[in-house]
């Protein structure tokens, strides 16, 4: 078999052993993907999905955003900035090893269950790591680049825009990667809690006497994943392509 | 210290200093209270991260030594890693209900991905100079496996269950959050019900210093089991 | 063993090397060469001319494409027969100390621990290492490691011992000391060697013959005799006739290299 037809391959397989194993069960167990396409695709398409899909993407969105603009210069402060990283650093293993969904709870009491506490889960789910990532990128600058841009009488801007930011590219959206992957799962753990939005779609179909609708969320779900890191993807090799990203990092 | 200092003007309902809630910590925790639901936690956690071992890690063995294989599944993996585990929730209510069983399928989901991931790594990468000499010495097959690549790949096995620990506390968490409420969970949600945020903060943070805790225990553990790990594998 | 036969023959090997892109390379093209009982034999080549690449068929570690090696005039199907092999950046298990890199082979052979302890413990002393067995490969210096390699080699008592470029990586000193100390442990204990260099004294100091393989694909463009008795001395080093074998060999080496050169710019 030629090699590039394997993944494929392995798709295929897991489809079919889920359509034998889904018409063995039966769809209030595990609906085979026959019954997903036949039951889910049209709900997919009859306004009751693809809106509310897009309310909760875009409030992801803003807490992601909020937490991007503000993770990236924390990460790159903790890195230049000693003083800063012993201050911050505490906070930040705490917030990597933070559970989400302990936090709903607590963020419901402040928040209420509304716009602001949905934007600011996403922003504490995504924001720790996007600060990480930007933090062991510009730690790994090598200071004798930064030398050479002294030797060739650059100033701090200038070094800043001309060596730093190129340097710290593959990070930034390596972050942004991590960071959406994070998003996406805290959004889904807010309105899932809340029932509200998509997750109120998931939390839903639980009740209903068929797993159609809901496996067919949960893939929507995947896709949108699956779409982001894509796109993230080929950003990076638009963006830098010297940097060559280890397979499956 | 900028936590302390905003709190301190705030309502306590709204956010509480951190001073009480260290306090607080320290008395749930005497009183046995944090205890107790600590303890019934563990049991999920437990079943949750072994089950994710026993299998995770022998999966990404098999992923990491056989390029097919990985060829096949890698993709069938992101995928499923894409979605959120807490979407799985209405799921595995209803396969496995609302207690116990469910709580560890869950764990399960949220540390497996994870450790098969770093194992898959660490087993691709075993420097192939080293099998080299496993094989010019005579190593075969299984020989070679429990003699070159598994010592080799040992540190990531490690890294791999230190990340899946974490995940695993988060996800037994989740799970007395998201089915029957209980252990850490219902204390949460009691507190929820009061307004009590400082309970809240308290069990925020006791399993937040549980994670680190765990992760530097495991750590050391890692430092005596495999001490040439010292310096990174070349 | 035939009497009188080779102790190991080479015959009409090649070996190509598929690449993701582009033509395959070829390593070695129709190599025959023998190499006689006890025999030392020093092989030197312009770098990336395919002298790894044969050590490793005749350690049996990949399969040629054409030809066969015969050990006692028996083929070799695949590692680990009676030859040992020491290779170049060492390639200790990181996670055995020195003493269970030694015994690694000795494991797999089945001797029982006590036994296999032992023997190693020997090696381990015979290459000058006593009071480092429990030391980690990343605890001991680069000369220490490549012991530990040579006598990981040793203890599986090989009757032919392969070696690349064992010391291409250790500065001259202890380049030089352990070239000593190898002459001294395989007079003592003669076995027939294949020894890969880049060095043209190394070659011309522990060899009793020298084979210079061309640039890629490899071809065996010169071989020579070295007339020096054994035990060697530093002496020789200096002496015309040491000199001249040098001179004769750089001029082929030079010449192929040039001709690589020429080879690179013009395509
Ligand atoms: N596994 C492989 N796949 C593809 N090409 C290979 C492989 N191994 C070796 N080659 C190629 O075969 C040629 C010979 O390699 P080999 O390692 O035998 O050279 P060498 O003479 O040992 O060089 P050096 O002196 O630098 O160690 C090289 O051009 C190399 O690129
Ligand atoms: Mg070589």
């Amino acid at each position: 078999m030629k090699r590039s037809l394997l993944p494929l391959g392995g798709i295929a397989l897991v489809l079919l052993l889920w359509e034998v194993a889904g018409r063995r069960l039966g769809d209030a167990l595990l609906a085979p993907p026959s019954a997903v396409i036949v039951q889910f695709v049209p709900q997919l398409f009859d306004g009751s999905v693809l809106p509310v899909l897009a309310d909760s993407l875009r409030q992801m969105l803003i807490g992601f955003g909020l937490a991007y603009a503000f993770g990236v210069p924390a990460g790159v402060l903790m890195a230049r900035s000693r003083t800063f990283d012993a201050l911050a650093h505490p906070w930040l293993s705490m917030g990597i090893v933070t559970s989400i969904a302990a936090l709903v709870p607590l963020f419901i009491l402040m928040f209420g269950t509304g716009f602001s506490f949905r934007v600011s889960i996403v922003f504490f789910a995504a924001v720790w790591f996007v600060a990480l990532t930007v933090y062991q990128g510009a730690r790994g600058i090598d200071p004798r680049w930064l030398e050479v841009g002294r030797a060739f009488e650059a100033g701090p801007l200038q070094s800043f825009w001309k060596i730093m930011l190129p340097a710290l590219c593959p990070y930034l959206i390596i972050a942004a990667r991590i960071g959406v992957l994070h998003a996406i799962r805290a959004m889904v753990v807010a309105e899932t809690f809340v029932v509200v939005g998509y997750g109120a779609l998931i939390h839903n179909s639980g009740l209903s006497v068929s797993t159609a609708p809901l496996l067919g969320l949960l893939l929507v779900l995947m896709a949108l994943g699956a779409l982001a890191t894509w796109i993230l993807r080929r950003a990076s090799s638009w963006i830098a392509p010297w940097y060559q990203e280890r397979a499956s990092a | 210290m900028v936590w302390e200092a905003i709190a301190r003007r705030l309502p306590h309902i709204v956010l509480p200093p951190p001073s009480i809630v260290l306090v607080r910590l320290a008395q749930d925790l005497l009183s046995g209270k944090l205890v107790v639901a600590l303890l019934g936690s563990l049991e999920a956690l437990v079943l949750g991260l072994a089950l994710t071992i026993v299998i995770g890690v022998p999966l990404g063995f098999a992923l990491g030594r056989n390029r097919t294989l990985a060829e096949m599944f890698d993709p069938v993996l992101n995928a499923l890693y894409a979605i959120p585990p807490v979407a799985f929730v209405p799921f595995l209510v209803i396969w496995f209900g609302l207690h116990l069983p469910a709580r560890i399928a869950l764990v399960f989901l949220m540390s497996v991905f994870e450790v098969t991931v770093a194992v898959s790594v660490g087993a691709r990468e075993v420097n192939p100079r080293l099998i080299d000499v496993g094989r010019s010495f005579g190593a075969r097959g299984f020989e070679l496996t429990r003699k070159v690549v598994f010592p080799a790949a040992l540190p990531f096995v490690f890294a791999g269950v230190r990340i899946g620990l974490v995940r695993a506390i988060n996800g037994t968490i989740t799970a007395e959050l998201f089915f029957a409420a209980i252990n850490l969970g219902a204390i949460m949600n009691e507190d929820a019900t009061r307004f009590d945020t400082a309970g809240l903060l308290t069990v925020i943070v006791l399993l937040a210093l549980l994670g680190l805790a765990a992760q530097a225990a495991f750590a050391r553990l890692e430092a005596r089991i495999v001490p040439w790990h010292l310096r990174p594998a070349a | 063993m035939i009497a009188g036969g080779p102790k190991l023959e080479v015959r009409n090997l090649s070996k190509n090397f598929r690449r993701s892109k582009g033509e395959p390379i070829c390593a070695i093209d129709d190599l025959s060469l023998e190499v006689a009982d006890l025999e030392f034999l020093a092989i030197i080549g312009p770098s990336g001319c395919g002298k790894s690449t044969f050590l490793r068929i005749v350690d049996g570690l990949i399969p040629p494409d054409a030809g066969a090696i015969y050990v006692n005039g028996m083929a070799v199907t695949g590692p680990g027969q009676g030859r040992g092999m020491v290779f170049q950046s060492f390639d200790l298990f990181p996670w055995r100390s020195a003493i269970k890199n030694v015994e690694f082979g000795l494991e797999l052979r089945g001797v029982p621990a006590p036994e296999r302890r032992q023997a190693a413990r020997d090696y381990i002393a015979l290459v000058g290492l006593q009071g480092f067995e429990d030391s980690y490969p990343h605890e001991l210096s680069g000369g220490m490691q490549q012991r530990v390699g040579l006598a990981r080699a040793l203890a599986i008592k090989p009757e032919v011992l392969l070696m690349d470029e064992p010391f291409g990586s250790l500065d001259v000193q202890t380049r030089d000391l352990l070239q000593d100390q190898l002459l001294h442990i395989w007079e003592r204990d003669k076995k027939t060697a294949i020894f890969v260099t880049h060095s043209i004294e190394e070659a011309i100091y522990l060899a009793d013959r020298i084979l210079v393989f061309s640039a890629r694909p490899a071809r065996i463009e010169l071989s020579v005799t070295v007339p020096f008795s054994r035990p060697r001395n530093e002496e020789m080093k200096t002496s015309p006739e040491f000199l001249e074998i040098r001179r004769t060999i750089w001029n082929v080496l030079k010449k192929d290299a040039l001709a690589e050169e020429h080879l690179e710019s013009s395509s």
